[in-house]
């Protein structure tokens, strides 16, 4: 078990929840000056990501929807200063993954041991991440849905798929 | 001649000296603290802003002068010359809710801003 405080990921679940596959297609904002590399982790592995520790490993992260990846890259470094036009380029990908873990269920939180909350916390992204990495290496899950920490207060499927780990 | 205003239109095409003077002002250093930050003395920080084209910084002071283009290309990039200002002022929180004007102040911010602002979108 890993954890933060009074919280507990159940580590040994994520070794043996069952993946299921997922087929669509998802964004990514990526800036402008990059957009000829559509498939490059090269900020995530640099920087790290709520899933992935920066340096271990990396990882494709894509929107179910553009106002999710919008509320994605306005965060951090970047927050609360509106983006100059042009800035970022919208890429759709068409994916098709046969190994896949939801995290947006809360069935499968619940068998972590883990809350909604406790992955989405501004600025924390320890049981995140700490997930992920076991994911990561369990070897045959290709990616995981999760709930977008950005978009809480949205109506709209605030989802994120983090896909293709490196 | 050297610039002695700020300005922030066209950061990233504007010569190199001009761009270190530009943010040396936006983070509100005297020539000294800036050198003091990036690891270099007072006199290349002078040098470069006097666009003394005889020196080569991407020779010499290499990481400083990579942090210096990654942030000006960035900035450049990423917002209006006026937001710019805005960002700068504003706490920020992937800098553990400092303003990036206090932040750069910090041993090493202003590498680490370079090293967000730079993998942004990437």
């Amino acid at each position: 078990m890993v954890g933060d405080g009074d919280m507990e990921v159940r580590t040994e679940a994520l070794y043996s929840i069952p993946t299921e596959p997922i087929k669509g297609i998802f964004y990514r904002y990526i800036r402008t000056k990059f957009a000829n590399e559509p498939l490059s982790t090269h900020g995530a592995m640099s920087n790290g990501g709520r899933y992935n520790v920066a340096g271990l490993f990396a990882a494709l992260y894509l929107g179910f929807d553009h106002l999710t990846c919008q509320a994605e890259v306005s965060q951090g470094i970047a927050a609360g200063v509106p983006f100059k036009r042009g800035a970022f380029t919208v890429w759709d990908y068409e994916t098709d993954l046969r190994a896949i873990i939801r995290l947006d269920n809360n069935a499968i939180l619940q068998e972590i041991g883990v809350t909604e909350s406790d992955i989405t916390i501004s600025g924390n992204y320890w049981t995140a991440s700490a997930i992920g990495e076991h994911l990561h290496n369990r070897g045959n899950v290709e990616g995981l849905v999760a709930p977008s920490a950005q978009l809480m207060d949205y109506s709209i499927s605030p989802n994120y798929l983090c896909g293709g780990y490196v | 001649m050297p610039r002695t205003e700020m300005n922030l239109d066209h950061l990233a095409d504007a010569p190199f000296g001009a761009q270190v003077a530009t943010l040396r002002q936006l983070f509100g250093f005297n020539k000294k603290d800036f050198a003091d930050v990036l690891g270099v003395n007072e006199k290349t920080i002078r040098r470069w802003e006097d666009g003394e084209e005889d020196i080569h910084p991407q020779n010499t002071h290499k990481q400083a002068v990579e942090a210096l283009h990654t942030i000006s290309e960035s900035l450049d990039d990423l917002f209006e010359p006026d937001m710019i200002k805005v960002w700068a002022d504003r706490p920020n929180p992937a800098l553990q809710g400092e303003r990036p004007r206090d932040y750069a102040k910090k041993p090493g911010g202003i590498f680490l801003m370079a090293h967000l602002l730079g993998n942004l979108g990437r």
